[in-house]
């Protein structure tokens, strides 16, 4: 226990003497006189005798307890500063602080910043000590040592401490961790070692930790610089269009806010979109996440940035009360069918399809246009600039082929493969081989055995609440009784995936539609014949197929966010073919760069080590004709780099939780600094009561015992 | 009050007598309206002469009494003749003697009766000093009216005894000795009575003055019952201070024995309810064995004037 003002104590520790001295020199003079009854006297006083020296001892002890608890009020204890870890040691330690610096840490309450609380808080395990090696690491999406391993030197650990501040970033606890175990793990079985945590343990960030990668000898120190209860905070957790905006049409515009206060806010967002500004109000119910809706109607195309700030808002965390966001705005959504099937050729599947998108065009997306190409035809220059690749009949493709369709699906390409054929099984299977982890499809598609025809299938199950399927609503399961379809490929289940990607499924248990996320786009796979069945004729056929098409187009809409702090590798989109050229007009100074561009085989990539932000960044194109002051670089690409929504939740763990169900067996203890520093400020009622209470005890002491 | 008037008389307290050769505790002038008053006793006692009061013997003179039988061998002179002529029988008449009275005062001379002298040489205002006024002035009375007094003086053990006698001479003895009474020592009442109890030759009234803070409280009223069995009356006069009554008011005081008790630091006010009950407890039991021993009690404070204590002491003995 440590004291704020020490010489209380030794002051006290005087002042306890003076009633003592007060008792013995203010015991009256006795007066002499000669009684001829002091036998009297005497009986009176042997009977008195215990009960006067219990008064005065009682007296005397509650004296001195008085003053010993106004010498404690002064000096102000602090109470459980220090835990399992002293601060202090003589022995040999190895010592790992491991210091948040995630963006939460700035959370401010009352005026006071956190990470300023955590960084003295840091300091004490830091001091110089004999036999004490200590590391310093800077906890955010990356861990940031200054040591690679524990040292004497304290003087550069400090020094690294003072010029540490909190990051627009989240902290991965866990490669915190990990990296301290690697610092702390050894031979030497006379070492202490010992971890510390400065962090403000937020629920987000905490709740998977595992501390089990460190050696088991490990004493962890839990330093909480959070409040003792939570501080409100409402945040913009993400910002962006429902779906990728058309120019000259109406977009919706989404705001999700992050109200974590216990009450309801009126929420005012400001939005500015180029030269637009737009103003969305609403109240958020407390710990909510609230989507606000502005339709939006953005006239030019091309990359469209914009920022997204909360007004009149006075909370705990000011940096997530702006969000910038970026959006590509299409001017006509380009569709391309492959196919080998001839435009002449009438009916045919891929005619089917090509009449299916016609009526799309009056509805929802404007102009579409499709282009109808052979597949000897496709490279990622024909189909670079379209948004949606639709795969008829293709026959088989090329390895070559097969790669760019995967670089296309990476970088955000809708596909929709409609599987009919044998050949369609290799190209499905060749595909989702080059897409390797990035996709995860439900079934695997392989041809029908031999001798056996699928013919007058029935469906089987739909997910009626899924796209494309939820636009019937309850009549879907009527409208779909007389449908048969014919043809296609037989399924196999993959095993461990997911059933969520299956939309439909026929009467043979096979499935007939699919669709599953890879890289930015997806892939979606129709398994039929359509000249064959009956589909194409049935009035599910075309509003199906609008859908798929809509939802296709619409993936990717968010794509363009990435996190601050974390490594950003982003493959851009297929119309940049080449690094040179490229440059980045960014709203954030950073003194590293804007990363590096290289080219690859599946197109440019742009890599980040350390991304910077919040802000927009812009990857400008110079114009291919060099030296003509008319042209200006263009906009190729545009992302925005955001805090992680995780921050905006400043709700913490709490300490059983840490110190029990985290521990993973490791001898863990858990300290909030502000309950501490509320105790301590309040230690000094508490001594004055003490005080009170002795002196109010000395006045009933002596009139119980009538003196 | 009692003091004033008690010293009034005496004009050099180092003196024992006065230019006029009386004892400075006899205060002539005070006493002159009691003098008129008789000490008596309330039971016949035996007198070595005639006097004033009921002889225990019935003689052959004074006033009628009764008739008796003769009983042959009896003195012939007090055969009533007449009776024996008209009836034939022969009585004797007998007569109540009247003889006079033998007060032997028996004043209690240790320390614990300097309680409330002035100084360790001025003893104005002690309990000595009023009964040496009270012993004085009774013993006056008793002489005035041809009774017979003595006077023992009781310490360690009997100190000064003066066998009771009625001249003058006798008297002014009786003053002087107890005017040169100082306070000494402790008391040892068994020994001090039973030493009296030997050297006294008659059977009279013994007046017993005397704080009776004494340790041997048990004996000393056996010894009483010894003369009470002998046939003396006892009169217990139990003198009280206020002093000793009430413990003086003051945060703290330093108490020293009178009789070789030692001394203890205390303060009165922690033990003034205690010291009381004791005081009274002590009272009640002295008053409790002196009337059990058929004494006759009297407590008497020294706050009240000797003379007024006096006053209604002969008033009721005097009947």
């Amino acid at each position: 226990m440590n004291f704020n003002h020490p010489w209380a104590i030794g002051l006290g520790a005087l002042a306890i003497l003076i009633p003592i001295i007060i008792h013995f020199l203010t015991k009256p003079r006795p007066k002499s006189m000669p009684l001829s009854t002091i036998r009297f006297v005497q009986d009176a006083v042997k009977q008195r005798r215990k009960q006067s020296w219990l008064r005065d001892f009682l007296v005397v002890a509650l004296r001195c307890l008085a003053i010993a608890a106004i010498a404690g009020a002064f000096a102000q204890p602090l109470f459980n500063s220090q835990q399992e870890i002293v601060v202090h040691g003589s022995a040999k330690t190895q010592r790992v602080v491991i210091l948040d610096s995630s963006q939460s840490m700035a959370a401010t309450e009352s005026g006071v910043d956190g990470f300023q609380a955590a960084r003295v808080q840091t300091s004490r395990f830091l001091k110089p000590d004999p036999g004490l090696r200590a590391n310093l690491i800077l906890a955010g999406a990356t861990p940031r040592s200054v040591f690679e391993s524990p040292s004497a030197n304290m003087n550069v650990l400090s020094d690294a401490l003072t010029k540490a501040t909190a990051k627009p970033e989240r902290i991965d606890i866990q490669a915190a961790i990990n990296a301290a175990s690697k610092m702390l793990t050894g031979d030497k079985e006379d070492v202490v070692r010992e971890l510390v945590v400065v962090s403000d343990f937020q629920r987000t960030n905490w709740a998977t930790v595992d501390f089990s990668p460190l050696p088991e000898s490990t004493k962890i120190l839990l330093e909480s610089t959070a409040p003792a209860e939570t501080v409100g905070n409402l945040g913009i957790l993400s910002v962006g269009f429902t779906e990728k905006p058309t120019a000259g049409s109406p977009s919706n515009l989404e705001v999700v806010v992050g109200n974590f206060s216990g009450k309801p806010r009126s929420v005012k967002v400001e939005i500015t979109l180029g030269e637009n500004v737009f103003v969305i109000e609403d109240i958020c119910p407390p710990n909510m996440k609230t989507t606000l809706t502005k339709e939006v109607v953005v006239q030019d195309s091309g990359w469209q940035s914009g920022w997204a700030k909360l007004l009149d808002n006075e909370d705990a965390l000011v940096a997530d009360d702006a969000y910038p966001f970026v959006a590509q705005t299409i001017d006509t959504p380009s569709c391309t069918l492959i196919s080998l099937q001839s435009p002449r050729m009438k009916p045919s599947s891929s005619y089917f399809l090509e009449c299916a998108l016609s009526p799309y065009e009056q509805t929802t997306a404007g102009r579409m246009t499709v282009d109808r190409i052979t597949p000897a035809r496709f490279s990622l220059d024909e189909v670079g600039a379209s948004q949606l690749l639709i795969f008829d009949h293709p026959g088989k493709l090329a390895p070559a082929q097969i790669k760019s369709i995967a670089s296309l699906i990476r970088r955000g390409r809708g596909v929709l493969y409609v599987a009919s054929e044998s050949v369609d099984a290799t190209n499905l299977s060749l595909l989702s081989k080059e897409l390797g982890s990035d996709l995860r499809a439900p079934v695997e598609m392989v041809p029908p055995s031999r001798g056996k025809k699928r013919k007058s299938l029935a469906i089987g199950s739909v997910k009626q609440k899924r796209r494309p399927f939820s636009i019937f609503g309850d009549s879907l399961t009527s409208m779909l009784t007389d449908l048969r379809i014919e043809g296609g490929l037989e399924t196999r289940r993959v095993p461990d995936s997911l059933d969520d990607d299956i939309l439909a499924t026929l009467s043979d248990q096979s499935v007939l539609l699919y669709s599953s996320p890879a890289g930015l786009g997806s892939l979606c796979v129709l398994n039929v014949d359509l000249n064959a069945s009956n589909w194409p004729r049935h009035p599910t056929f075309v509003p199906v197929l609008s859908e798929l098409v809509d939802g296709l187009l619409r993936a990717n809409s968010q794509s363009q966010i990435a996190f601050c702090g974390e490594p950003l590798t982003r493959l851009l989109p297929p119309a940049i073919v080449s690094a040179e050229g490229l440059s980045v007009e960014s709203t954030v100074e950073s003194e590293s760069g804007f990363g590096q561009f290289q080219n690859s085989g599946q197109g440019v990539v742009w890599n980040w080590r350390d991304l910077q932000g919040p802000g927009l960044h812009e990857i400008k194109q110079a114009p291919a004709a060099e030296g003509d002051p008319a042209s200006t670089p263009e906009t190729v690409y545009a992302l925005a780099s955001n805090l992680s929504a995780e921050e905006s939740d400043l709700r913490t763990l709490k300490a059983d939780v840490m110190t029990d169900r985290l521990a993973g067996g490791r001898q863990v203890s858990f300290h909030r600094i502000a309950e501490t520093k509320e105790e301590n400020d309040r230690s000094w009622i508490w001594f004055a009561v003490v005080a009170a209470i002795a002196l109010i005890g000395e006045v009933i002491a002596l009139r119980m015992f009538k003196t | 009050m009692a003091r004033q008037e008690a010293n009034s008389g005496s004009a050099d307290q180092n003196r024992s007598t006065t230019s006029n050769g009386h004892s400075r505790f006899l205060e002539l002038g005070r006493l002159a309206a009691l003098q008129n008053m008789c000490f008596s006793t309330r039971h016949r006692i035996e007198g070595s002469y005639s006097g004033k009061h009921t002889s225990r013997t019935l003689g052959g003179s004074g006033e009628f009494a009764d008739y008796r039988e003769y009983t042959p061998g009896e003195d012939l002179r007090r055969l009533d003749w007449r009776v024996l002529a008209r009836t034939g029988r022969a009585y004797v008449k007998l007569f109540q003697d009247e003889t006079n009275l033998v007060c032997t005062p028996v004043v209690d001379a240790s320390r614990s009766m300097q309680f409330g002298a002035k100084s360790k040489t001025d003893f104005t205002g002690s309990k000595l000093e009023y009964a040496q006024y009270f012993v004085t002035a009774l013993s006056h009375i008793v002489s005035f009216n041809r009774d017979q007094v003595g006077l023992a003086i009781a310490r360690e053990k009997l100190d000064d005894y003066m066998a009771p006698g009625g001249t003058p001479d006798h008297v002014r003895l009786v003053h002087e000795k107890l005017a040169a009474t100082v306070a000494n020592g402790e008391t040892k009442w068994d020994t001090v009575l039973s030493d009296l109890f030997q050297r006294s030759k008659r059977r009279g009234v013994m007046l017993l003055i005397s704080d009776f803070l004494a340790d041997d409280l048990k004996e000393m009223f056996s010894s009483i019952r010894l003369f009470r069995h002998s046939g003396w009356e006892v009169i217990a006069m139990h003198l009280v201070h206020p002093g000793e009554e009430r413990l003086p008011t003051g945060t703290a005081f330093r108490f020293e024995g009178m009789e070789g008790e030692g001394s203890i630091n205390c303060s009165p006010t922690e033990i003034r309810e205690i010291y009381e009950a004791n005081f009274d407890r002590h009272m009640a039991t002295v008053r409790s064995m002196a009337l059990s021993a058929g004494c006759d009690y009297h407590l008497v404070s020294t706050a009240i004037p000797y003379l007024q204590t006096l006053s209604g002491f002969l008033v009721e003995r005097t009947g």
